[in-house]
């Protein structure tokens, strides 16, 4: 789901709250990518050395962790589950909130045309239908009809082409101001044939049509449009998400607390969801989060952290699912810096830090190390190339070799100038601290002199963008769809992300081609060729590639977790009757 | 008397701006703003910048101070503005009841399309201008596929026929060429409007060239091819009220947006105070009066293990005690999933309550040990037991008068903190107090929250230490207060 990613302050930069995202992320080594030839799981057994796989722990080998209901065993209604957020969500509705706890709370009650399916490993994802029935591509490429399939709001009010309608009027409304608008640039038009019969039109071709109607999330124009758009912004949304069009509905909102919803009696799956209600609740540490889920306060937290991993495996009323995450952590290098314009020197700063130990050290093995470009886990990652070795006098040499000279005290220097450093980390994040520890430790190894500035995290993004620093530690979150323009081409050092300064003008022309191409084999082969400069020039030192941990009570049947939503199939969630919890809620 | 507190409460209220004004520049002179960590590569520039400048943010600083100053005090009229076919059509709330009315809209003199930067970037978009000719026609100008920002709204363009009409406009774009015109030749003698129960409205042209205002019943009606929406209550009219303004992280308003922390923070806060206290006071009560015995040495050395502690740290170790192993109370939150009942809340506030209170309670303790015994190696307390009064009766009725006056300074100032909540308890426990809406918006930069937050705690702080100098007054005869 791209727009979960794309609202997703956790995803994006070192962002403040990423103490949960990226701690809570980590994992050894499938060889998570996937074969070339897109098979899946099979092949992808941890690699020799990690440690051995724990009978609780329900692993997913590429982007999904599932968890079967018994073979035979029908699924019977009843039960709640308690779901802890990290912190309040922003607004109910998807327009105007931004934050990733939302998108939670919405994606289960605001329906979407299609599901995109966490199969981005072995290709551009692909869809499966929701409340569109089908969808036809026109013969121009330039649209797209959609046949709905009959479906309610919760209020007994049919859902049809007009709320999609409206629901894009809203997502280009300027007023709206929905930071995710330019999704919606490409659609020209939505024409209604009848209420159950749509046509979006496109004004380009692009190789994500789908995923750009699709992101835009509906609500029911009958309640929305009540509230004039310029007003969205500033709205209290909790009366109008009442009428809800997913497996559930919203029942009560305590802002702060907790978020009710209960089962949606016109949700349009034959006898789903199994759960009388999903109820979020608002429990703002991870420290509580693993209290509350050992002492069963919780039935579903969704970033355990690596060091927590144990506990939870060790608790016989849950289990632990891991999963292939979208993101990567990093260390970047100045390269518009005097220090670091030397292509040398950044190879030599990759081979002098122990990244193998960082991940066994701070992910307790539930990271990889990382080394293409574009993480191993998505279709267009170059699996040829891997993580340069640890080798210290290979970073010495290339060192030398660059003009530096070790002084009497083992210290490099130049022109009477020690190699010395900054690397900026933001506040608040403990994992990222931790990798600069180590970093620092190895580069004192080899006499290179780098000092640790912990900042805040806004002070730190305007130095970034202004190339005023020399390193620092970064993740990034990856999108299912393969871009990079944002981050690597040389315009994007102008205020936008390319923070290291990087250019070179293959690089920008294999971008500008291959983010558009709609022939994904020759898109690879670009790739293939983008990741092999990148991993020659080593702007970044790519650090680790982590899992994902979600603990969830072990009574919940027919569990799916995957890198697009870790509570994916919650409406397929049920829970045998002898193992019910809330008892009282299923009376009501 | 009465002047004292007239005269503090004034001094008070210039305090209270100054925190406020501080407060206000030191957020927003910060780096970064509210939106600033939503940035991310997937997202464009300019949709970060349309949401910056719908909460105002495109404006210097000091220009935002005086708005919101003037928005504090002063309530803008709520005015919905809806555009069909060449006119404006605006509804507004008088006389209790909603009224509409139409203006034809007077074409723009020049017409800029500014392609979006995802445009731009994928499909070479360019600028295109077009200027309105004296006879009031426009030129016609080539425009590539792509999606436009023009008059406040959006025009896509694509390989078919587009069109929009907007701000007394129509364009229409196809084969490559842009052709602009205006959507009214002249004005009409009147305007339809398809009224709620299907009925139609008519509205007659003024002298003034304007149609109407009608008043309107509520529900939806539609003019050409808008839905315009009639609420059941009136639209505001502009007025005098008290206004915090809204928070940009939540999007809810400053003022019901803070109500259920501060409740949730008085009620833990006033528990603390209480278990601080009772519990302080008396064990100062006791040690000072056994000075030197094993019970004072017990309680002393109790206090500077309990004092020294981080409360945190003592919050975690207290729930896997009580929570996770023994599971006699629960982790976290104010009540259990669909309680709402007195004893369930009393189980949650257990184990924050004394976390947040004890530490306290052990520096009360040492305060009043020492203010006791300050006061026991008096003379008069000397001339007390002289006459023979009972031990009892010289500590409580002659001693602790004076002892308590340091503990009531010391009560004053706490006043404060049961409103700014604890930031640490609240956040172990999850209770949803003032402390973690001060932390979110520290770190948010949510500029009218935090003013919010420290407009009240200004206000508790005024007036706490105006309590306090009401109390010593009561204490001690002879204090006098002018």
């Amino acid at each position: 789901m791209r727009s979960l990613a794309i609202r997703t302050a956790l995803w994006a930069l070192p962002v403040l709250a990423l103490g949960s995202c990226d701690s809570g992320t980590g994992g050894p080594t499938t060889d998570g990518g996937g074969s070339p030839s897109g098979a899946p799981a099979g092949d992808l057994t941890p690699s020799a050395g990690t440690r051995p796989l724990h009978p609780d722990e329900i692993r997913g080998e590429m982007t999904t962790a599932f968890k079967p209901a018994p073979a035979g065993a029908t699924p019977v209604r009843g039960d709640t589950a308690v779901i802890a957020l990290l912190s309040d969500i922003d607004s109910l509705n998807p327009f105007t909130s931004t934050s990733r706890e939302a998108q939670e709370v919405q994606d289960l009650i605001f329906p979407r045309l299609m599901l995109e399916e966490a199969d981005y490993y072995k290709g551009p994802p692909t869809f499966t239908p929701r409340i569109a029935e089908s969808w036809e591509f026109g013969a121009d490429g330039l649209s797209i009809r959609f046949k709905l399939r009959e479906c309610e709001w919760s209020d007994g009010t049919p859902i049809t082409g007009e709320d999609i309608r409206f629901s894009w009027e809203a997502a280009r409304n300027p007023d709206v101001a929905w930071v995710s608008a330019s999704i919606v640039d490409f659609i020209r038009d939505i024409e209604i044939h009848s209420p159950r019969d749509f046509t979006v039109h496109y004004t380009q071709e692009s190789p994500y049509q789908l995923m750009d109607i699709n992101d835009v999330q509906i609500v029911p124009k009958h309640v929305f449009g009540k509230v004039p758009f310029d007003r969205w912004q500033g709205h209290d949304w909790r009366e109008q998400s009442m009428v809800c069009g997913g497996p559930f509905r919203l029942e009560e909102y305590v802002p702060n607390q907790q978020i009710v919803l209960g089962r949606n009696p016109h949700y349009w799956e034959p006898g789903k969801p199994y759960l009388e209600k999903v109820v979020f609740r608002v429990v703002g540490d991870l420290r509580t989060q693993i209290s509350a889920l050992l002492a069963g306060d919780i039935d579903v937290m969704i970033s355990v952290i690596p060091k927590d991993a144990r506990r939870v495996l060790e608790a016989p009323h849950l289990q632990l699912y891991s999963y292939v995450t979208r993101t990567y952590g990093y260390i970047g290098w100045n390269c518009g810096h005097p220090l670091f314009s030397d292509r040398r020197v950044r190879r030599a700063m990759t081979h002098a830090i122990d990244r193998e130990n960082i991940v066994e050290s701070i992910f307790y093995g539930f990271a990889k190390v990382a080394a293409p470009q574009i993480i191993s886990s998505m279709w267009a990652s170059n699996k040829n190339i891997q993580p340069l070795p640890y080798d210290p006098d290979r970073a010495v040499e290339l060192l030398e070799e660059a003009g530096w000279k070790r002084n009497a005290e083992g210290l490099f220097e130049k022109d009477g100038k020690p190699f010395r450093f900054t690397i900026f980390t933001n506040a608040g994040n403990e994992v990222r601290r931790q990798i600069c520890v180590y970093a620092q430790s190895n580069l004192r190894d080899i006499g290179v002199d780098m000092q640790i500035q912990v900042m805040d995290f806004n002070q730190m993004s305007e130095q970034l963008k202004a190339h005023k620093f020399e390193s620092y530690a970064g993740v990034w979150g990856v999108a299912t769809k393969v871009d990079n323009k944002p981050i690597w081409h040389s315009s994007a050092a102008n205020g936008r992300f390319n923070f290291v300064d990087y250019k070179d003008d293959r690089v920008d022309e294999i971008i500008d081609t291959a983010r558009v191409m709609k022939d994904f084999e020759a898109a690879k082969k670009l790739w293939d060729e983008f990741q092999e400069i990148l991993d020659r020039d080593q702007p970044y030192t790519m650090v680790y590639e982590p899992r994902g941990l979600v603990g969830i009570h072990r009574r919940f049947q027919n569990v799916k977790v995957t890198s697009l939503r870790q509570i994916e199939n919650i409406h397929e969630w049920w829970v045998p009757k002898s193992e019910q919890k809330y008892r009282a809620a299923e009376s009501r | 008397m009465f002047a004292f507190v007239v005269r503090r409460l004034l001094i008070g209220l210039l305090i209270i701006w100054g925190v406020y004004t501080l407060t206000f520049f030191a957020v927003n002179l910060a780096p970064g703003d509210p939106f600033a960590n939503l940035e991310n590569p997937k997202m464009t520039k300019e949709d970060l910048e349309r949401l910056r400048a719908k909460w105002g943010y495109d404006k210097p600083v000091l220009v935002r101070y005086f708005i919101h100053l003037g928005k504090l005090f002063w309530r803008q009229p709520d005015v919905r503005v809806f555009e069909s076919g060449g006119l404006e059509i605006r509804l507004f709330g008088e006389d209790g009841t909603n009224r509409l009315f139409a203006t034809v809209q007077r074409p723009p003199d020049e017409i800029v399309l500014t392609p979006t930067e995802r445009s731009r970037i994928d499909f070479g978009a360019r600028e295109v201008r077009v200027e309105r000719r004296p006879d009031g026609s426009y030129p016609d100008a080539d425009i590539a596929s792509g999606r436009f920002s023009v008059l406040d709204t959006f025009f896509v363009v694509g390989e078919t026929e587009t069109a929009l009409e907007t701000s007394g406009v129509t364009l229409r774009a196809s084969g490559g060429r842009l052709q602009v015109s205006p959507t009214l030749a002249s004005a009409p003698d009147r305007v339809t409007l398809d009224g709620p129960g299907g009925e139609t409205i008519l509205l007659e042209r003024t002298a003034e060239g304007l149609y109407g205002p009608v008043p309107v019943e509520p529900g939806s009606y539609r003019a050409g091819g808008v839905d315009i929406y009639v609420p059941v209550e009136q639209l505001d009219t502009a007025g005098v009220t008290i206004d915090l303004g809204s928070s940009v992280l939540t999007k809810r308003p400053v003022t019901s947006l803070l109500a259920e922390p501060l409740v949730n923070s008085l009620i833990l806060g006033t528990a603390a105070l209480l278990l601080d206290y009772i519990v302080g006071v008396l064990i100062g009560v006791v040690s000072a009066t056994r000075q030197y015995s094993k019970l004072d040495h017990a309680f002393t050395l109790g206090a500077l293990f309990v004092y020294s502690m981080p409360s945190f740290w003592l919050g975690l170790m207290l729930m896997l005690l009580f929570a996770v192993k023994l599971q006699w109370l629960p982790s976290e939150g104010m009540h259990d999933i669909g309680e709402t009942g007195l004893l369930d809340l009393i189980e949650h506030m257990l184990l924050p309550t004394f976390v947040l209170g004890i530490g306290a309670a052990a520096a009360t303790a040492r305060y009043q040990r020492s203010a006791l015994l300050e006061v026991l190696g008096q003379d008069y307390i000397r001339t007390a037991r002289a006459k023979g009064l009972p031990e009892g009766a010289v500590v409580w009725k002659h001693a602790m008068r004076n002892a308590l006056i340091p503990v009531i300074t010391l009560f004053g100032l706490t006043l404060p903190f049961l409103v700014s909540g604890s930031v640490i308890v609240e956040q172990i426990f999850s209770w949803p107090g003032m402390g973690r809406e001060v932390i979110k918006a520290i770190y948010g930069r949510d500029v009218f929250v935090v003013s919010g937050i420290t407009l009240i705690a200004t206000t508790m702080v005024v007036l706490g230490s105006l309590v306090a100098d009401l109390l010593y007054a009561l204490v001690d005869p002879r204090v006098r207060l002018q």
